[in-house]
């Protein structure tokens, strides 16, 4: 590395950006955060006192620093396309937060502009640089259990947050498809390595947030590939409050010759037991739907990809692939039939 | 203390053997006698003998028995119709393992017969028995747990024919005989187990099933379904012989269980322990206590001359459900179920 460094700009300092992004730049020396920026003042003052960059409430200004060469977009999800075009058309590379965007004709938009403007996009599907999948994968690449054909996935929490918080609503977050199923269907798409032909999914508004807000937080998705392989998920908004740490991801994956089995529960390295409390499983990340590290892993990837002009892990098609899935479970879940890929256009 | 004599027809069914024990060991009842038919024929005169029991080579025999109250029927569905004829013919009750028959007009005939003949009729689901999932329904019931949203559940098996011993289980590789693969011969018992959780009856079912592990296999080895009942309430089933040789268990069942006051986890029907022979670990399942209670109540609604926890009915409309996601697979469509 010898000590090369690529400034980056922080644009949304919110859960992700503050939480999850923020704090991972200390443990990458190959970038420095020079500048954050949110529009809520506070948001973007809390996050400059924390990690020492300059605080910009108007991503437009943070966009003419020269010295930037990455930003990094954690901005709520409508917002991706606007945010990451307007980076990108400043020269700009960008690593974006999943789900790439809420639309396919956004997603275009933004795939079309970094080729015109021969930079780097690449949408944080972190459970690729998660060490856990990382890990599965390899076993995968191996052969370890021949062929997989069937993927079982469940990601569950609670969203803490208020009704009226973009991701509950359905044009704005997208709801629990979108913004969580995106993780699914692009882990099935990574491990199967095969393209899906249909999706179907069930769906559910459960919690008194999501009925308000008119999306579903609790979904049911199977997806179809071309090779034969079936994933089938539980993406859920909707599991009580406490349940999301410890006991948050659970993944099978079964091949022709073996199965691979994990659940955050079973690789819980210890247990505590007070008189107050009785028996609790520690959390050892803040987020337990994904540590620390891969956000680190992630960023660490993208940054080297600019420094060394490789092409990043995940590509831009690829969370295009991920996204139309989820949003053919989204649309199978209104309508209440199976989904064919490609997807057509939506007629209004 | 009343009891009942009992009998056994057919080591065909690989739960024959499990469910000659329970019989022998239920206070209310007492195996008096084993019948082969068809397959494993020799396994049923070797456990007569180790029970110490009359063995039949023609189970007509041992149904012509007057002391006989009822019988355990382990021989493959296809043979079911004309077992429980002979049997309700000579006022016998019937415990008829799953799935109850091939097609829905064999269950119709089934039920009918035993209505006719004022026996009784149940078809052993193991998970109403087993104690995760009776204190899971216990809190439904008793509005503890609010309301049921979702089951998420797994029923993973090994591919019977890989089952050690001499008996031979072809049968459940033989689409003819067992009428479907992995998804309906394991998947069935959790398909009863989401309609009798839910509380209501399956009105679309989705589902892909097919031979995804064994090449060259005749029948289905894996499916994954998602049923909607009436009430609202969303199952979820990955169900098949998805555990390879040399897994540390025969049997995965998970049942992940949402309602609108928190949510249940099950990760193993069974209490277990681990043994370690040197060479692999093997995870032991130290009571069964599932089919002792499908027993006991299969005896328990004779003898108080009740319909029993798991009517014929049930084991139809489970049967609907399974039906139902072997052609929503052929067809890739939404299967809609009418209910009478």
């Amino acid at each position: 590395m010898a000590g090369e460094q690529i400034k980056v700009g922080l644009i949304g300092c919110g859960n992700i950006g503050a939480g999850g992004h923020l704090p991972a730049y200390a443990h990458v020396p190959e970038a420095e955060l020079v500048a954050v920026c949110d529009a809520v003042g506070e948001l973007a003052h809390a996050a400059a006192e924390r990690s020492g960059a300059a605080a910009y409430t108007d991503y437009r200004r943070l966009l003419e620093r020269e010295d930037i060469r990455v930003v990094d977009i954690c901005v709520p999800t409508y917002l991706h396309a606007q945010a990451a075009i307007a980076a990108i058309e400043t020269g700009k590379h960008v690593l974006c937060e999943k789900p790439m965007v809420h639309t396919l004709e956004a997603a275009d938009a933004m795939i079309k502009a970094a080729q015109k403007a021969g930079v780097k996009l690449m949408i944080g599907q972190v459970r690729r640089f998660d060490h856990r999948y990382t890990s599965i994968k390899a076993q995968l690449d191996a052969g370890k259990v021949g062929k997989p054909v069937f993927i079982r996935r469940a990601e569950r929490q609670f969203l803490p947050f208020p009704p009226d918080a973009w991701q509950w609503d359905p044009k704005r977050g997208g709801g629990v498809i979108l913004d969580i199923g995106v993780h699914a269907t692009d882990l099935f798409r990574w491990f199967l390595d095969e393209d899906a032909v249909e999706v179907y999914a069930v769906a559910k508004s459960v919690r008194e947030a999501a009925r308000e807000a008119g999306s579903f937080d609790h979904a049911m998705i199977t997806c179809k590939f071309d090779g034969g392989g079936v994933g089938f998920a539980e993406a859920s908004w909707a599991y009580p409050q406490g349940f999301g740490g410890t006991l948050y991801a659970q993944l099978d994956v079964v091949g022709t010759e073996g199965k691979i089995q994990y659940a955050d529960k079973d690789t819980n390295p210890m247990l505590t037991y007070t008189t107050e409390k009785g028996h609790e499983l520690p959390r050892y990340f803040r987020f337990m739907s994904t540590t620390e590290y891969a956000f680190e892993e992630e960023i660490r990837h993208f940054v080297r990809c600019v420094l060394n002009d490789r092409e990043p892990a995940v590509s831009p098609q690829d969370a295009r692939a991920a996204l139309e899935m989820a949003l053919a479970g989204q649309r199978s879940a209104e309508t209440g039939e199976p989904v064919s890929l490609p997807l057509r256009k939506e007629v209004e | 203390m009343e009891s009942i004599e009992l009998g056994v027809i057919s080591y065909a069914h690989p739960h024959a053997q499990k469910y000659a024990a329970a019989i022998a060991a239920c206070p209310w009842a007492d195996l008096v006698g084993i019948a082969g038919l068809g397959v494993n024929s020799d396994l049923a005169a070797e456990e007569a003998k180790r029970y110490g029991v009359p063995y039949y080579a023609d189970y007509l025999d041992l149904l012509t028995r007057d002391d006989l109250a009822g019988v355990y029927v382990g021989t493959e569905p296809r043979r079911h119709l004309e077992v429980v004829r002979e049997a309700t013919a000579r006022g016998k009750h019937v415990l008829c393992d799953k799935p109850i028959a091939l097609t829905l007009e064999e269950a119709d005939e089934i039920i009918r017969l035993t209505r006719e003949a004022g026996v009784k009729l149940m078809v052993p689901f193991n998970p109403r028995f087993q104690l995760p999932l009776m204190k899971v329904k216990a809190a439904l019931e008793s509005g503890e747990a609010g309301e049921l949203v979702s089951v998420f559940a797994i029923k993973y098996g090994k591919l019977p024919t890989k089952i050690p011993g001499p008996a031979d289980y072809g049968w459940l590789v033989d689409p003819k005989q067992a009428g479907g693969g992995g998804f309906l011969d394991i998947g069935i018992h959790a398909v009863d187990a989401l309609r009798w959780l839910a509380g209501s009856e399956a009105k679309r079912v989705y589902a892909h099933v097919g031979t995804a592990l064994y090449e060259g296999l005749p029948v289905d080895d894996l499916g994954t379904m998602t049923v909607e009942f009436e009430n609202g309430v969303v199952g979820a089933l990955s169900a098949g012989w998805a555990n390879p040789d040399g897994y540390p268990t025969w049997l995965d069942v998970r049942f992940e269980i949402l309602t609108t006051g928190g949510a249940f986890l099950i990760d193993s029907p069974y209490h277990d322990y681990w043994c370690y022979d040197g060479a692999r670990a093997e995870r032991q399942y130290w009571w069964r206590r599932d089919v002792d209670g499908l027993v006991a109540e299969f005896v328990r609604a004779i003898l108080e001359d009740r319909e029993p926890a798991i009517t014929g009915e049930d084991a139809q409309a489970a049967l609907a459900i399974s039906l139902a996601a072997y052609e929503s697979s052929a067809s890739g469509q939404v299967v809609a179920l009418e209910h009478g």
